[in-house]
């Protein structure tokens, strides 16, 4: 897609590593995620109780980790060096916008590693459910308030009171020894380390041409992939977006649906009444047999 | 600088306005209940007891409060925090009124946060965390009663919430859009309400509402009988006062909401009738308000005038009637809206009114057909 991808893996051999610009900017992305690696490995509970100290000094580690990758300018090459490249890096320009950003940003990240280092389910549980409140508060600064609405609806209102439900349902006399602490705590770790490397790499690449999602750029795209068919053959986005940033979004986003994608939503549709079926049918079977006199 | 003293002034208004008259619905309430059975009601603090809230508040601060042992502290607290703030937070969208004109600029919409695109759909999405109050309480409180009442009551809110969502996409095709103002406006401009037009929808949103508030044909979560209290069985002083805020605010908000959508909001033939909003004057505008709030008090007199008509339902029952019941007629109502708006002319109401009504008597007929042919119980025999 851009050639500074291709670019990231040269040859390297020959040349100092170390003035390679691509070797430097994997290791600065590898090492702003350190302390978070390292922080993630002491707060996941083990078998026995696990000491506040330690999982406090695990919280600072994750927090210094998002301040670094916040304010430390990941690759050199790029000019603008200041204080700056943190918003420059999410494409926005408006002050409040942008500690909105960050603060919601922030209880995201640190309610998932709540979630996934805290030792009663019920509590991971309660963590997720924050976790998706803050990101649907990203959705509505993207100004995707449909999207907002309909994560707190669907996630927050129905599927994590699900989780808690059978949490509650399942282990009323307390969390069973198997759910109390990480069996693989380094390789998750590690996993988790090489992942969000990946990705902050890849969203930095993609943020830096012309600062535009890749997807809605038709012109980007090779000709003859998909999205540049589907792009080509709905010219104007009905949602808002830059250009027209007034657009009536749910509106909008109801005549996309039902205009440009109508065969997707009969079939999502489709699906999910077959499931719904299918779940009638396994628990009406269930129900006969409880009611037979024995 | 304005622009943020104008919300500021709102949220104070809101807030004050909704924590007061909880506080005097609790009184009100209580006269009500004592009337339909023929008694007096609180009458000895202050003249007719109006006194009654300020005594109960002190009351509910000065309490002692009371951690059951073994119970999760943490969620033990956040469970009332959680349900009050959820209550609260829905009405950062709900109006109170049209617009207040104001001298040199435009016209002062009377919401806190006016012209949010999905308005109807934050008001289902806040309201719906409600759920973790009541879940949370119940299962922090270390007490087998608390936690059947938890899980029971949070099933009850989750099943009522999708014929709460069906009753109302009928409105919403009406209308045109989702914001409540665009709402009202749509109804003032027609001079018909929706309740005229489709008494279905109303009749499913007013059933589903009540359900989601625990009001008490459904007020399953506090079965007194069975479950001591519900989930707030172990709660005492301010705690269980958050709790009984919050279900007084879900009162008021379903109110507001049925007023909004069914019945006009600000719209009153004569009184109030159709303005743009940068004509209304500023008596207009209060009398507008005044039409608006007496319509919901209408409404939360319609909750109480229902607690003392009708006995609770067992719980099978109301889960029959959230899914084998409401949702059917949520359905049907939402086809007849469906048609309607595809086939009829825009400002048809006359059709969408007789429609609306055949509806109607359509399931009073299947009702009555239905009930008279089957029994009212079965039971299962294996067959040996």
């Amino acid at each position: 897609m851009d050639s500074s991808l291709l670019d990231l893996f040269p040859p390297i051999l020959g040349a100092s590593l170390l003035q390679n610009p691509q070797v430097l900017f994997a290791l600065r992305v590898l090492g702003v995620l350190l302390p978070a690696f390292l922080g993630i490995y002491l707060m996941l509970p083990r078998g026995g109780r696990d000491s506040h100290v330690v999982r406090l000094f695990g919280g600072a580690l994750v927090t210094l980790s998002f301040v670094l990758l916040v304010t430390f300018p990941l690759s050199s090459s790029e000019g603008a060096v200041d204080g700056s490249q943190g918003t420059a890096l999410w494409g926005l320009d408006n002050t409040l916008e942008c500690y909105t950003f960050h603060a919601l940003a922030f209880v995201s990240v640190a309610c998932a590693v709540m979630m996934i280092t805290s030792r009663n389910p019920v509590y991971s549980a309660i963590w997720f459910a924050m976790v998706l409140l803050s990101n649907s508060g990203l959705y509505l600064l993207q100004q995707a308030e449909f999207l907002a609405a309909a994560t707190i609806i669907v996630y927050a209102g129905a599927i994590v009171v699900t989780f808690l439900f059978v949490i509650m349902l399942a282990q009323p006399n307390g969390a069973a020894r198997y759910d109390r602490f990480s069996r693989e705590g380094l390789l998750s770790a590690v996993t988790g380390l090489l992942l969000s490397g990946v990705l902050i790499a890849a969203i930095h690449l993609v943020s830096r041409t012309e600062g535009r999602a890749p997807v809605a750029d038709a012109a980007a795209r090779p000709a003859g992939s998909v999205v540049a068919i589907q792009a080509a053959a709905n010219p104007t986005s009905l949602l808002p977006d830059g250009k027209n940033p007034n657009a009536a979004h749910v509106a909008g986003l109801g005549k996309s649906l039902f205009r440009d994608h109508v065969v997707s939503v009969e079939i999502t549709g489709l699906l999910l009444l077959a499931a719904v079926v299918g779940a009638m049918l396994i628990a009406g079977h269930r129900i006969e047999e409880s009611h037979v006199r024995k | 600088m304005a622009e943020w003293i104008e919300p500021l002034i709102k949220i104070a208004l809101v807030v004050g306005a909704s924590q007061a008259a909880v506080a005097y619905l609790v009184l009100v309430e209580r006269k009500a209940a004592a009337y339909l059975q023929d008694r007096f009601g609180p009458n000895r603090v202050g003249p007719w007891g109006l006194l009654q809230p300020l005594a109960d508040g002190l009351k509910f601060i000065l309490k002692e409060e009371i951690i059951p042992d073994g119970a999760d502290r943490i969620l033990f607290l956040v469970a009332p925090l959680s349900i009050l703030a959820s209550a609260t937070f829905v009405f950062a969208t709900i109006p109170f009124g049209y617009v207040v004109p104001w001298p040199g600029s435009e016209p002062i919409a009377l919401t806190i946060a006016p012209n949010i695109d999905i308005g109807v759909l934050f008001v289902f999405a806040v309201g719906s965390l409600g759920v973790y109050g009541v879940i949370l309480g119940g299962w922090a409180s270390n007490n087998k009663y608390s936690l059947l009442g938890g899980l029971r009551s949070s099933a009850q809110l989750v099943s009522y919430e999708i014929p709460l969502g069906l009753s109302v996409i009928g409105v919403l095709l009406f209308s045109g859009s989702l914001k409540m103002e665009t709402i009202m406006t749509a109804q003032a401009a027609s001079g018909w309400w929706w309740v005229a037009i489709q008494p279905l929808g109303f009749v499913v949103f007013m059933v589903s509402g009540c359900a989601e508030a625990a009001r008490l044909p459904f007020d399953l979560p506090e079965c007194e009988q069975e479950l001591v209290g519900g989930y707030h069985t172990e709660y005492t002083g301010m705690k269980f006062g958050m709790f009984a805020f919050a279900e007084y605010l879900h009162m008021i908000t379903v109110a507001f909401l049925a007023v909004i959508l069914f019945f006009g909001g600000w719209h009153f033939w004569g009184l109030a009738p159709y303005t743009e909003a940068n004509e209304v004057g500023f008596i207009g505008a209060v009398v507008r308000v005044v039409v608006l709030n007496v319509k919901v008090l209408l409404m939360i007199f319609f909750f109480m005038w229902i607690r003392w008509s009708w006995p609770r339902f067992r719980y099978d029952q109301l889960m029959d009637l959230a899914w084998k019941t409401m949702i059917p007629l949520g359905l049907v109502n939402l086809v007849i809206c469906a048609f309607c708006q595809e086939f009829l002319a825009q400002d048809d109401y006359v059709t969408r009114a007789v429609l609306g009504w055949l509806a109607v008597a359509g399931c009073f007929a299947w009702a009555a057909a239905s009930v008279s042919s089957k029994p009212v119980r079965t039971v299962a025999v294996r067959p040996s």
